[in-house]
């Protein structure tokens, strides 16, 4: 297996990925014990994994992933009575005071989004719900639905008041989707508690394989937990892998819900701007150094392409990102691009 | 076991699986290991305390069948370099040496060596190996009612023995096995491999910490479905015998019988101890050269029970069992196909459990069984304790589950599903994928909890390379040297493989009394003085071996 590398890009064509499978080693292997704990929240499967030599306190465990259910209860708009959910009700001119957690995390968005120029948005709950992305099933919208469907997205119809930590609509039918920063905020707050409040020397976090937060060391490491990308169509595959040491890694691709249109493949990822499926990326990994962070720059990357991004990418210290093309072309930017090992031959 | 089958089985109740918290679990872990609270990569050679040897063994393989080819597949050549191989069946001669094309952990010989392979001297009868000066230990995987004889012969000649589980065929010849090696100052090692698999080494640690809380009851089981009917395997480069009994249903024990085994070896197995070929091929089928479910998948499972509770000996068993399902014209044998045992273990506070209390009500159940005719349960072994259960399956995963505290309100409707995942270091211990909204995939490394910690398809080692490894080791350090004295306490002084002629001899007793029991239809209790090396007493002293071992 060779290693092409070079700073800033990186091109590899679709045939020249291997398959995963175990490193032939001729040292005796050196055996790695982990325990892993598991819940179900946000529909998917959350683990945090430790090394079994300082297992943490059940206690610790639990706390972890209260943090993390009572952020989906505050989060989710798949439930009425979430906060979210009661903000997506409300009228415009409505100002409405926000507890200190959501209201960080709006803001922050409100930043990215005017970052990432409009591509990450969490004000983009009516385009999600329009193509059936929402509770299904997938389709293209009517032509009169797509027609508003622009004058209803966009953090410009949100007004927050950081001194009054206060929430207010500029523009009725609008809704918020924390979907895109939602697992990496809640993989931040576990990590939180597990490394800072509870102080466990080392854990890897994840949620849903799509965001996830390593610090300390995995036995059998130097440093840090090393991770792998799976490939977004070839079953057992991976495209690269990366250690997580004090990082953290989201991923956003078109490979699990998708919509056939026209005899296309359209992924469920939608760009703000067209209001249409984010087309060209097949996959988009990002590097930062929180799982917020990470899991929004990846969803940004996927709708803006490595060119847009490449711009931009001066406004984020210390992330590095890989973009999978439909194509199979790889393209990793970022200063630190040998972040991402690519597996190739 | 039928947690993986159940999903709703993972929902149940909320942490708090454990008041003992990972302070004590963090030091149970410690005071095993030997080693800092610092994260390291703990290798089964720390681990289980042995070192890499010099100049590999040299060692011969008496037995080259489907176990055989399993040893040799799994050793390390650092370890055990093999020189000869003993086999008295030509088709399994061959196999040793090209491999098994079908299963990847039979590599075979040729594949393994390499040119060097031709080296290897491939004899007819073991007689030969004994007078190979050469050769300084035997690996022994021949059927059970000659483990006793060639593992004596051997020690007299010289050599080191690792022989496969079960011990022996009754429980004198392995008192003689015992005798014999200190008499000799040889190792002797059994192959109950469980002793040497890190998974079953951390099973033992959690339950040490008491994170499972009171443990009442351990439920093993090794079920299979051998009812199917079997079909010849096309383009076999081996022609069936004829005039025999060839099998009605695909199952291990009745393998069919070759031409080539019938050729060579017919009217001649009577010098070897089988009447036939057909005894010979079929051994498991048979009382006198095999031991029954119990003696072949039970032995293990009661070897990791008895380790769970700190290797104590039980109390009393209870065994129901029969040939209920094969007869004439459909793989008919003498041994039963359906096993039932219950047994009563000393737990941690009773006078003969593990801190030797004065609690006589302490036990712990445990039941065992084995079929022929149902595989809806992969076999394994489930811990059941007051706050927690604990499922180890197939040598491969363990599973924690907690008990719901109805104290706790937040323990309602989600449930924390924790496993210990071994594997091979620097493999990635999570793959990252999208998921979006609901239904989305799952983590890849979440699917059953097995998936060992090097992510998709690294298997656990079962504890062979290690088991022959320790055996490799013992013998560069006590060569010439063994003395098999005991200290006050009653342990060797020497460091003896782990799996040592008294800890298997307890794992033949346990195996052969529920044998017993189910034969006699009767409860046993167990005589402490069956366990000692040096006592004349045994459970089956009416027994008469085939193989008389001298
Ligand atoms: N540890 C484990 O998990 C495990 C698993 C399977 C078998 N075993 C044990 O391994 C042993 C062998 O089982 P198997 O499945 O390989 O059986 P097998 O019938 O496939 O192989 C036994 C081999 O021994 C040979 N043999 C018989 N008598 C001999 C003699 N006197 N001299 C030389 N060779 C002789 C036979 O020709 C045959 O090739 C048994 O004791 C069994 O209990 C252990």
């Amino acid at each position: 297996m060779s290693l092409q590398r070079r700073a800033g890009e990186l091109e590899l064509t679709r045939r020249s990925l291997i398959l995963a499978r175990p490193r032939v080693d001729a040292s005796p292997p050196v055996s790695v014990s982990l325990i892993r704990y598991r819940q179900q929240a946000m529909a998917t499967t959350w683990e945090v994994t430790l090394p079994d030599l300082n297992p943490a306190a059940m206690g610790d465990i639990d706390h972890a992933f209260d943090v993390l259910h009572s952020l989906e209860s505050l989060m989710t708009v798949y439930r009425e009575d979430s906060k979210v959910s009661a903000l997506n009700r409300l009228q415009s001119g409505v100002e409405t005071r926000l507890e200190p957690i959501l209201f960080g995390i709006l803001l922050q968005c409100y930043e990215w989004w005017q970052q990432t120029e409009g591509a990450l948005d969490i004000a983009s709950g009516r385009m999600i719900k329009a193509w059936g992305f929402f509770r299904g099933p997938p389709s293209v919208p009517d032509p009169s639905v797509m027609e508003i469907l622009p004058s209803l997205n966009g953090m410009d119809k949100v007004r927050l008041d950081s001194a009054k930590r206060s929430f207010e609509w500029l523009s009725d039918g609008v809704e918020l989707n924390l979907g895109c920063v939602g697992k990496g905020v809640a993989v931040d707050a576990m990590n939180a508690v597990l490394e800072s409040e509870r102080g466990l020397s080392s854990g890897l976090i994840q949620g849903g394989g799509s965001s996830a937060r390593g610090w300390g060391g995995c036995p059998g490491e130097s440093n840090g937990w090393r991770v792998s990308i799976k490939h977004p169509w070839l079953d057992g595959a991976i495209i690269a892998e990366a250690i997580l040491d004090n990082m953290a890694l989201g991923t956003s691709a078109g490979s699990f819900r998708h919509l056939q249109h026209a005899g296309r493949r359209l992924p469920h990822i939608l760009n703000p701007s067209t209001c249409r499926p984010a087309e060209g990326m097949a996959s988009v990994s990002v590097l930062a150094p929180n799982a917020a962070l990470a899991d929004a720059l990846s969803t940004a990357f996927f709708i803006m392409g490595p060119e847009k991004a490449l711009a931009r990418m001066g406004q984020w210290p210390n992330v590095t990102a890989l973009f999978f093309a439909d194509s199979g072309k790889i393209t990793v930017l970022g200063e630190q691009p040998g972040r991402f090992h690519v597996c190739c031959h | 076991m039928a947690l993986d089958l159940n999903a709703k089985q993972r929902e149940t109740g909320k942490a708090n699986f454990q008041q003992v918290t990972g302070d004590l679990t963090r030091r149970g872990f410690m005071r095993s290991m030997g080693v800092g609270a610092s994260v390291a990569a703990i290798s089964p050679l720390v681990y289980f305390g042995y070192k890499s040897v010099g100049k590999p063994v040299r060692a011969a393989l008496i037995g080259g069948g489907d176990e055989g080819g399993i040893l040799v597949g799994a050793h390390n050549p650092e370890f055990i370099k093999f020189v000869a191989v003993a086999d008295i069946r030509p088709y399994n001669r061959e196999r040793i040496m090209k491999g098994d094309p079908k299963v990847p952990l039979r590599p075979g010989f040729n594949k393994l060596y390499g040119p060097e392979a031709k080296d290897i001297k491939v004899y007819d009868d073991y007689k030969k190996i004994l007078e190979d000066k050469d050769i300084e230990a035997v690996v022994i995987a021949t059927p059970l009612s000659t483990h006793a004889k060639i593992a004596i012969d051997c020690m007299r000649a010289g050599k080191h023995v690792l022989c496969e589980k079960l011990m022996a065929w009754n429980i004198s010849q392995c008192k003689k096995m015992i005798q014999v090696a200190r008499e000799t100052g040889r190792i002797l090692s059994v192959g109950h491999q469980r002793h040497y698999s890190m998974l079953y080494a951390h099973a033992h640690e959690i339950l040490e910490a008491g994170v499972l809380g009171e443990v009442r009851h351990i439920r093993a089981l090794w079920h299979r479905n051998n009812s199917w009917p079997f079909r010849e395997e096309a383009g076999s480069a081996y022609k069936l015998a004829e005039g025999y009994a060839q099998p009605h249903y695909r199952d291990g024990w009745y393998p069919p019988i070759y031409d080539i085994d019938e050729k060579e070896l017919k009217g001649k197995t009577e010098s070897h101890g089988y009447k036939s070929v057909v005894e010979l091929v079929r051994w498991r089928l048979y009382n006198e050269t095999g031991g029954g479910l119990m003696a072949e998948l039970g032995s293990h499972q009661m070897d990791a029970c008895s380790i769970f509770l700190g290797k104590v000996h039980p109390l009393s068993v209870t065994g129901v069992g029969g040939k209920y399902f094969y007869g004439p014209g459909r793989n008919d044998r003498e041994s039963d196909d359906s096993i039932f045992i219950t047994y009563e273990f000393p737990g941690p506070t009773h006078p003969l459990g593990r801190n030797k209390g004065s609690n006589k009500d302490d036990i712990v159940v445990v039941t065992y069984s084995s079929l022929n005719t149902n595989s809806f349960e992969s076999y394994g072994e489930c811990v059941m304790g007051s706050r927690g259960s604990m499922v180890v399956e197939q040598e491969q995963s363990i599973y924690l589950y907690s008990e719901k505290d109805p104290n706790k309100k937040s323990g309602d409707a989600r449930s924390t599903e924790v496993s210990v995942t071994t594997g091979p270091a620097g493999k990635p211990a999570m793959e990252a994928s999208s998921t979006w909204g609901p239904g989305a995939g799952g983590p890849a490394v979440a699917a059953g909890g097995g998936a060992a910690a090097g992510g998709p398809g690294a298997a656990v080692s079962r504890g062979y390379k290690e088991e022959m490894e320790d055996f490799a080791y013992c013998i560069r350090e006590w060569d010439g040297k063994l003395g098999y004295e005991k200290d006050t306490a009653g342990a060797f002084k020497q460091r003896l493989p782990r799996c040592h002629g008294e800890v298997a001899m307890a794992d033949a007793i346990i195996a052969l009394s529920a044998n017993l029991s189910m034969k006699s239809r009767q409860r046993i209790d167990f005589n402490e003085n069956w366990f000692r090396g040096d006592n004349p007493e045994v459970p089956d002293k009416d027994t008469k071996p085939r193989i008389d071992v001298g």
